[in-house]
């Protein structure tokens, strides 16, 4: 018999868990790389990435592709002019009010399939039921949609209607979905959550107090489901401290930087498949 | 014989920890005292205020009269950041905080709070986070105004508070509801958590800064929620009826007086408590 959970053909199941943590998400793809998970379960900008990866782009052309929308800043401001908030009542109030699964829908690959169905890997994205302050786990229906509200950060963008529920950025109840994947033989979880960076002799702005909070209590969430669950066999903590949590144009550099751990990240991988495969 | 020995943990949730007043009432009531009090926010000023020795009913009138004279709140308010006014109160502006925690409470609290956590009744910690150190922060010694301003330094409200060197903001970021600090050797623990969340008006979709604020409570909700699966939970927890928002200051009779039936089931859950030990 194989090991609990393992498939039939003795192939050792991995689950790949991404969190959110907006245009650090593009870190994911340097861990991506080199490797074909059975199962993904994201959060936010996680979800954004790891759909692209489930409907079976590599990590290889997610990159191309993302170089290619975000490595222009012309084109990708244009981009965003297009889906800017239309009504006069929503450009009052400003801040929070882009449609985000417009958004998607402009700047996502066109091979993305309509439905969950159409993907080539089992996905789940995680988002917040919020009026239930629940996570509600979005495996079936419109893909986009779900990625939508799985990466609806509250103070960027509206809530999506899922089903009739009102649904916000899956960060705020699940920011590293690790414990939603189930039969596996090997979780991998990656966590770019971006903390505050600075020293204490300058204190930082309004705004820049408020994001950072939001980086610390999921932070703090991700400590307590730590303690309190069964871990990933490996947790990934991608090094993207340098860049603001906004800063989607920088998606380029942030690749690069996550580069420098890419051959630490495949050693701990190799490190955890040979340790299982001996227990086998 | 003496009664049994209390910890009590304080959860922030701005305006609605108003609610924690009836479950120091119900104590007072029942001749209890904690012989530990930890709190987070407005759980920590709360609890400050029970550690140096006001009773639940003294909490309550102080806070009835603070918040009965609408215009008296806003002069206050207004000799502490006037330029600031128009940001705090725009509709739907997102009014990001510059007040300083710290020159608010000494503007807000009662004259009765010691300068230091050392001549407090009863022990008491209080939660804030270290911004660049992203961890939680347990004050329990030196000064006991600027630990509260640092507890309660909500970044939508307020700016981030200097402490011992650091930059700390709102101890709920890191422990909203903090019962594990309770080390100490206690016969109950008992968790009253006001934190809330989002209230669902027919599906109604929410506003930015309103959805900021129930992201935050979400949040916290969370961590929270993790905490309970840990070995050892509080004893008692309890969630008095709150039908108020984060920063309705100015509803604290009702907020309090909503919150009644909490008392109840207080005593009700301590006498079970004690029947089970």
């Amino acid at each position: 018999m194989a090991a609990a959970g393992g498939s039939d053909d003795g192939e050792i199941r991995i689950g790949l868990a991404p969190g959110g943590g907006a245009a650090q998400g593009f870190a994911h793809i340097a861990v991506e790389m080199g490797l074909r998970p059975a199962s993904i379960a994201a959060t936010s900008m996680g979800a954004v990435i790891g759909a692209a990866y489930a409907s079976g782009m590599s990590g290889a052309e997610i990159r191309a592709y993302a170089t290619g929308v975000f490595g222009n800043r012309s084109q990708f401001l244009s981009r965003l002019w297009n889906v800017r908030p239309r009504r006069l009542k929503d450009v009052e109030i400003g801040i929070g009010q882009y449609d985000l699964e417009r958004v998607l829908k402009a700047f996502l690959p066109e091979t993305l399939p309509p439905d969950f169905d159409g993907l080539h890997i089992s996905f789940k994205a995680v988002a917040t039921d919020y009026y239930a302050g629940e996570a509600a786990v979005l495996s079936e229906g419109p893909l986009i949609r779900s990625i939508a509200a799985s990466a609806a950060v509250p103070m960027l963008f509206r809530p999506v209607v899922v089903d009739g529920r009102v649904m916000v950025d899956g960060g705020l109840t699940n920011p590293v979905p690790f414990d939603v994947l189930e039969g596996m033989d090997i979780v991998i979880a990656a966590d770019v959550v971006t903390e505050p960076a600075g020293r204490s002799d300058r204190l930082p702005g309004g705004l820049e107090s408020l994001f950072g909070s939001a980086s610390l209590l999921m932070r703090s969430l991700l400590m307590a489901k730590l303690d309190s669950r069964r871990p990933p066999d490996l947790l990934i903590r991608l090094p993207t401290e340098a860049f603001h949590v906004l800063d989607f144009t920088k998606a380029i550099a942030i690749i690069k930087a996550s580069e420098a751990v890419k051959d630490e990240v495949k050693r701990k991988i190799e490190g955890v498949l040979a340790s299982r495969v001996a227990r086998q | 014989m003496s009664g049994p020995r209390i910890g009590l943990a304080l959860s922030g949730g701005g305006a609605r920890g108003l609610a924690h007043v009836p479950v120091i009432e119900a104590l007072d009531e029942i001749g209890l005292r904690p012989s530990v009090i930890v709190g987070t926010s407005i759980g920590a000023i709360l609890g400050a205020g029970y550690a140096a020795g006001m009773s639940g009913t003294d909490l309550r009138e102080y806070a009835q009269a603070l918040f009965r004279n609408r215009t008296d709140v806003l002069g206050r308010l207004w000799q502490l950041r006037p330029k600031r006014m128009r940001d705090i109160f725009a509709q739907g502006a997102l009014g990001v905080g510059q007040f300083e925690a710290e020159r608010f409470l000494d503007n807000f609290l009662p004259g009765v709070l010691p300068r230091s956590f050392a001549k407090l009744g009863t022990p008491l910690k209080v939660v804030a986070t270290d911004f660049y150190g992203w961890h939680e922060v347990v004050l329990k010694s030196g000064p006991l105004i600027p630990a509260l301003a640092a507890s309660a330094a909500l970044p939508i409200l307020f700016r981030p508070v200097r402490l011992n060197g650091r930059v700390m903001v709102d101890g709920g970021v890191t422990n909203p509801l903090p019962f594990d600090l309770i080390e100490e050797d206690v016969d109950i623990v008992i968790a009253v958590d006001v934190v809330g969340g989002p209230i669902d008006r027919h599906g109604r979709m929410p506003g930015s800064t309103e959805a900021i604020f129930g992201a935050t409570q979400l949040l916290m909700q969370s961590i929270m929620a993790e905490k309970m699966r840990r070995p050892r939970p509080p004893d008692i927890l309890v969630r008095p009826p709150v039908d108020a928002r984060v920063l309705d200051f100015m509803k604290a009779a009702r907020i309090m007086e909503h919150a009644e039936p909490v008392k109840d089931e207080v005593k009700r859950e301590i006498d079970r408590a004690m029947a089970t030990r």
